[in-house]
């Protein structure tokens, strides 16, 4: 449960007191199933990749959206700008 | 209603109906029929261009795509208030081909689930029987195709959830190629396994909405340049004598009789048909460890492409939150569901300090393994048939409460989706109870012509297609 509640730290998420034991439960059993991974035999087998991939670049110029999108979809914004609670 | 792509377009150049009557038509049906199933989270009709190939013929779109001007939802709290500055790359190729839209569909959240019983709002009814679900994630897409409150749908398949719901809802559902249709605009779950595809009534029209929207995209870099083909006009040849593959370890599992029946009658048409069947075995290695490796690969790519919903930029924040980190954890809390936190925590784990090895590399590993399964089966037959799914649709809340025998349902979809490959599933049969029977037909990477050539014969030689549920008829 301890390590339910640092993974939950790692992925900013929390979990309520009262939901940590079936919680931690219901991911012990997930991931006991997915342990059986540990039998398949994997020697000598290079990792998959995405078939046909090809790096592809282009030109680094800024694409930006009109002020007036952010003010659609910005939770919290002032003269278009993002606001988020004070950090320093 | 119970009209087709290909069928109302005849219908438009002759004048008999136009796109406006169509709409109307749909419009009306969803209005009366929708609260049974609830497959739609917003209904809003979006026109564009009236012209060839699609004619005005409104398409449903499943709520993880972007639309510009319309909401997103995902059917999370997360994006509460989201309305996308963008469209999506297959929204601006539908209305480019002349394509209207009538509304997005409900999924899982974040299509995460088998049966729309994890969207955030409510749950899709299966339109044969509304105590049980329409499959997921793309279940209001199935469930509006066969209801026939749309013509057909886009949905999104990354271990699935476009043939699943297909099956359960005894429509055409077609996942292609990785790398065939461009993911732009479509809200990333796991992107090495991601992909759009339509929910259809017949072949044909698959093979219409697939030369609609597949191709390469410069906005997303994996995307094939392979040339697309001409799949509306080339899906009614008759292939050439094939070779058919049946593997033997998908009908010995833990499958119900009628739905192993209908698979085994399926094959028995095609050899009826002039196909070589043949039994051939993959190794072992997919069909028993295919969801296991599922279940690393995605959630640990759904916690890397799900970090971006932490209440800065756009969707919901909460109010509570006094600095920066508890906006963070707050929003993300109180924003995401049960399944998705739980997807969240596997992949934040999988992938955490230490694990890294023993879980994902371990994982890609094995699914180089799956990969080579079906290399060698395809040296050996042109096509692969088999089920969709275990069983047909099942009762809502019957598995709800039990996510890994949820998980277990997809042992047939997800080892397909691991390796890349082109599949799709059509309606093959009823259970007693009435309920669709679903055939998976899997082709070779980037061989989507013969795919639906053959799923095409299929419809035509068993007549077997979707028909509208009775609950939807108009009396």
């Amino acid at each position: 449960m301890k390590e339910v509640k640092r993974i939950a730290s790692l992925a900013k998420l929390s979990i309520k007191e009262n939901e940590l034991e079936s919680f931690a439960a219901e991911f012990n059993k997930i991931l006991s199933y997915i342990d059986q991974l540990s039998k398949a035999d994997i020697e000598d087998v290079s990792p998959y990749y995405e078939l046909n991939r090809q790096d592809r670049f282009r030109e680094d110029v800024v694409e930006s959206y009109p002020d007036e999108v952010i003010k659609k979809i910005a939770p919290e914004e002032s003269d278009s700008q993002i606001v988020v609670p004070r950090i320093i | 209603m119970n009209e087709t792509i290909a069928g109302l377009k005849a219908q438009i150049k002759s004048k008999a109906i136009s796109a406006e009557e169509i709409k109307e038509i749909l419009l009306a049906r969803i209005k009366r029929f929708d609260e049974k199933i609830n497959c739609y989270l917003s209904v809003e009709f979006k026109n564009s261009r009236h012209g060839d190939p699609l004619c005005g013929i409104p398409i449903a779109i499943k709520d993880n795509m972007n639309i510009e001007g319309m909401k997103t939802s995902c059917a999370s709290k997360i994006l509460d208030g989201y309305v996308s500055p963008y469209n999506a790359t297959v929204i601006e190729r539908l209305a480019n081909s002349g394509a209207s839209f009538l509304g997005k569909t409900n999924l899982d959240e974040f299509a995460m689930g088998s049966s729309t019983e994890n969207s955030a709002f409510f749950t899709t009814k299966n339109p044969y029987d509304l105590t049980r679900v329409p499959g997921g994630s793309s279940g209001g897409s199935a469930a509006a195709v066969a209801a026939d409150l749309a013509v057909a749908a886009l949905g999104s398949d990354t271990g699935g959830s476009i043939r699943q719901p297909a099956s359960f809802c005894g429509v055409v559902g077609l996942k292609p190629t990785y790398g065939r249709v461009s993911r732009y605009g479509l809200v990333a779950f796991a992107s090495s396994l991601d992909q759009i595809g339509p929910i259809t009534k017949t072949v044909e029209d698959a093979a219409i909405l697939l030369e609609a929207i597949a191709g390469f995209d410069p906005k997303d870099s994996t995307t094939s340049e392979k040339k697309t083909e001409a799949w509306s006009s080339l899906v009614k040849n008759r292939p050439e004598r094939l070779k058919i593959g049946l593997p033997v370890e998908y009908l010995n599992g833990e499958i119900e009789a009628d739905v192993a029946e209908a698979v085994e009658n399926a094959a028995k048409l095609f050899e009826k048909e002039g196909m070589e069947v043949k039994q051939i075995e993959l190794s072992g290695t997919s069909s028993k460890y295919a969801v296991a490796d599922y279940y690393i690969i995605a959630p640990a790519e759904a916690s890397a492409n799900l970090a971006r919903f932490d209440g800065v930029k756009y969707g919901y924040r909460s109010k509570e939150a006094k600095n920066l980190d508890q906006m963070y954890k707050l929003t993300r809390t109180e924003g995401f569901g049960d399944e998705v936190k739980r997807r969240i925590m596997l992949g934040t784990y999988v992938l955490s300090s230490g694990y890294y090895d023993a879980y994902y590399l371990k994982a890609q590993k094995v699914r180089r393994l799956i990969y080579n399964d079906f290399v060698s089966a395809f040296n050996e037959v042109d096509i692969i048939i088999g089920p969709v799914a275990p069983t047909t649709a099942f009762k809502i809340g019957e598995k709800s409460t039990d996510p890994l025998s949820m998980y277990l349902s997809d042992l047939y979809t997800i080892p397909v989706s691991l390796a890349g490959l082109p599949a799709i599933s059509i309606p093959c049969g009823t259970d007693k109870k009435g309920l669709p029977i679903g055939l998976q037909i899997v082709g070779k990477w980037f061989d989507e012509t013969r795919l639906l050539q053959i799923a095409n014969l299929f419809e035509n030689s068993s007549g077997i297609c979707h028909r509208t549920p009775e609950l939807f008829t108009e009396e």
